[in-house]
């Protein structure tokens, strides 16, 4: 049984913790203004996880949108090592998934990489996104595919909005392999 | 539409695509624009310019003879292959060949770990094997082992290895851990090094040298083969890692104070990368010190010394980290506090004490747990503005105090003549033994002309450096060229026996064109 590396990092969140809640809580009374009601998010994208830094306002808002709309979430503080090395690697080893997250760009860029080589693309990304937008986007209709080579010009600190998806042409003997 | 390698017309090139996926499977050949534009390196310096490395394939070989038939397709055509272990190398290229149009050989499904020995401590690995891989082996298998990694840890132990990077712990000269490899050459020859070449050998991994010329530096940093094994040394599970931490007030004190490190750890007794820290950095935006500095002639040394000590700040520290028993780390402390007390005014600090291996909390408490034999991506958050991409420089100089002087000195003039104001340094730290290695930092943007004055000045200090005698360990594909210039004794003798080498053993020039500076010789021609 391999040992959490990082076990302090991770909250796996199908329900908020005791923090996050709190924490979340405290952001959502700041952003209750923004949340509406929940509409059923598309049922042809199962999201394995939505990860959010719970250093931001937003991406906890965020976190609880996610919940909401019983999608599994998981909080970071920059860093997805633990992320990677306790929950995706060993999930990825069964085939790719279907990934969301409001992050900064370091976080999103270091998943992107990691995911590429597990037969996953990102899919989607949106810099400093309201979070209006990025609700019309788990409620609504995936956006097209765009081919993107480097990640946007941004700012360390802004939130980035993204979605990571299984490619195309993703065979399952891509990921026995990984 | 894909690129084409240099030389190749689409027919032969679509014959070699073809015949590639006859030899590893259609699903394991990639030449979609969007396929392709993955192996670009996220790093470029040239975005969005046209000298951004493109790839026009590539292709994911599961084994030995399925990359023996690659490069038997590959001298058939005439197509040049870049060879990618996990392809993590950023700063350096990531997964982007030197030539544009080269086909990636890209080995991250080659990803086997054969062989973890913690009796004799070593590990016999494929390129495809991350740190976290290996580490997580460990770990499930409950191996008293300890793990060298980099910065970050998702590259591998075999494409660093080749890549002659450093880590943290007293195995963090990777190049010294290598024990045995086994390389396809570009005529599909397949080569065991050291005592692999002994049929039913028991010892590749624990003895380096086999029988004759020894011959495994000749397939680091370069291009004549493709190594696909190898055997790495690990270090026995520490029972501690401690570190203390020594502080000097004056500005002269830094000589006999590396004059000292130098002594401890070409004795053995400091174990790990440390790096001459100094507080001026670290209170660079207090008010009154900018003032000093910007008074007509800047600060006086013995003005910033006053100055310091009035802060109750030192002028100079280092980090000492310590590994073994606790009784041996704790001696090893008391015996280098001992050492330093000669120097007038030193003081001494308790610093980090971690059981190894490392308890969940242990970790928790470190910023990044790297030094603690744990693999760990935590760099990239502390990268702040250079998150977005950087180039890294780093001569490799002297262990003395004066020469830590005369590298400030030097590269601080040509950066301040070049209007150059961002660059992050890392003075001094111990990545390898018996010398220095300083990091200076350049981002990387997504504007043309920015990137272009930071390529400008990234060429000026690697010749300025040579001039001074400090050559640079490593490089950027875009830098290649540049730097292997600078090692020209003997009006470049070494790069002539490269070329010699590289003629006899890839005439056809098919594997990793440029590499190092390493042309095949058609290329050789056209280049001059």
């Amino acid at each position: 049984m391999t040992r959490p590396i990082f076990p302090y990092a991770v909250k796996q969140m199908m329900k908020p913790s005791r923090r996050g809640f709190l924490k979340c809580g405290m952001c959502a009374c700041s952003a209750t203004a923004l949340i509406r009601p929940v509409s059923p998010q598309n049922p042809a994208v199962p999201y394995y996880k939505a990860v959010f830094d719970e250093r931001f306002e937003d991406a906890c808002v965020f976190a609880t949108e996610a919940t909401a709309r019983d999608i599994p979430t998981v909080a970071i503080r920059g860093d997805i090592t633990s992320l990677f090395f306790d929950d995706l690697d060993l999930r990825w080893k069964q085939g790719p998934v279907w990934l969301t997250g409001l992050t900064t760009p370091s976080s999103l860029f270091c998943l992107d990489l990691l995911a590429r080589d597990r037969g996953m693309r990102l899919k989607y990304y949106l810099v400093k996104p309201s979070v209006e937008a990025v609700l019309d986007v788990l409620d609504g209709a995936l956006p097209r595919r765009s081919m993107m080579t480097h990640l946007p010009t941004s700012d360390p600190s802004d939130l980035v909005f993204w979605i990571i998806a299984p490619r195309a042409r993703a065979s399952a003997q891509e990921t026995a392999n990984a | 539409m894909p690129n084409l390698p240099p030389g190749l017309n689409r027919k032969d090139f679509q014959d070699a695509i073809a015949q590639f996926q006859m030899a590893v499977g259609k699903e394991w050949v990639f030449t979609s624009d969007e396929d392709v534009a993955l192996y670009r390196d996220s790093y470029s310096p040239f975005w969005h310019e046209p000298e951004d490395p493109v790839p026009s394939g590539a292709v994911a070989p599961d084994g030995v003879e399925q990359i023996q038939q690659i490069v038997r397709i590959a001298n058939k055509y005439k197509v040049p292959l870049w060879t990618v272990s996990t392809g993590k190398n950023l700063a350096y290229g990531g997964s982007a060949p030197r030539l544009s149009g080269s086909v990636v050989l890209d080995l991250k499904r080659m990803n086997r770990i054969l062989e973890v020995n913690d009796r004799n401590h070593y590990a016999l690995v494929e390129p495809g094997v991350s740190y976290f891989d290996l580490y997580r082996y460990t770990q499930e298998k409950g191996l008293n082992v300890f793990i060298d990694a980099p910065d970050p840890g998702w590259g591998s132990p075999v494409g660093n290895t080749l890549d002659r990077g450093g880590g943290h712990t007293p195995l963090r000269d990777h190049f010294a851990t290598l024990c045995g490899m086994e390389v396809v050459l570009a005529n599909g020859d397949v080569v065991r090094t050291g005592m692999g070449a002994l049929p039913n050998s028991r010892t590749w991994q624990q003895y380096k040298y086999g029988f004759g010329p020894y011959v495994d530096g000749i397939f680091t940093q370069s291009n004549y083969g493709i190594v696909t094994k190898m055997g790495v040394w690990l270090y026995p599970m520490p029972e501690m890692r401690i570190t203390g931490i020594v502080s000097v007030p004056r500005h002269d004190d830094l000589i006999p104070m590396v004059d000292t490190l130098s002594y401890l750890m070409n004795s053995n007794i400091v174990l790990g990368t440390t790096r001459v820290a100094i507080s001026l950095t670290a209170q660079a935006r207090d008010a009154e010190l900018i003032a000093l500095r910007s008074k007509p002639g800047g600060a006086t040394v013995p003005e910033l010394e006053d100055y310091l000590q009035r802060k109750k700040l030192p002028y100079w520290s280092i980090e000492l980290p310590f590994y073994g028993p606790t009784e041996v780390v704790a001696a090893q402390w008391a015996f280098a506090k001992r050492k330093f007390s000669a120097i007038p005014g030193v003081q001494f600090r308790d610093g980090a004490s971690n059981p190894l291996p490392p308890s969940p909390e242990d970790i928790a408490k470190m910023a990044n747990p790297v030094p603690l034999g744990v693999p760990s991506l935590a760099i990239f958050s502390a990268l702040g503005p250079n998150g977005q991409g950087h180039i890294d420089l780093s001569p490799i100089t002297p262990m003395t105090g004066q020469a830590v002087f005369e590298v400030m000195e030097v590269f601080d003039k040509v950066l301040k003549d070049m209007g150059i104001d961002n660059v992050n340094v890392v003075p001094a730290g111990t990545y390898y033994p018996r010398s220095f290695f300083f990091l200076f930092t350049f981002p990387i943007e997504h504007d043309v002309e920015k990137n272009r004055k930071t390529r400008a000045a990234f060429q000026r200090l690697v010749q300025v450096a040579a001039e001074h005698g400090w050559g640079e360990y490593r490089t950027h594909i875009a830098f290649m060229d540049d730097v292997a210039k600078t090692y020209s004794f003997n009006n470049h003798a070494l790069l002539r026996l490269h070329e010699t080498l590289k003629d006899a053993l890839d005439p056809n020039g098919i594997l990793s064109p440029g590499k190092s500076g390493i042309w095949p010789k058609h290329m050789r021609k056209a280049r001059t």
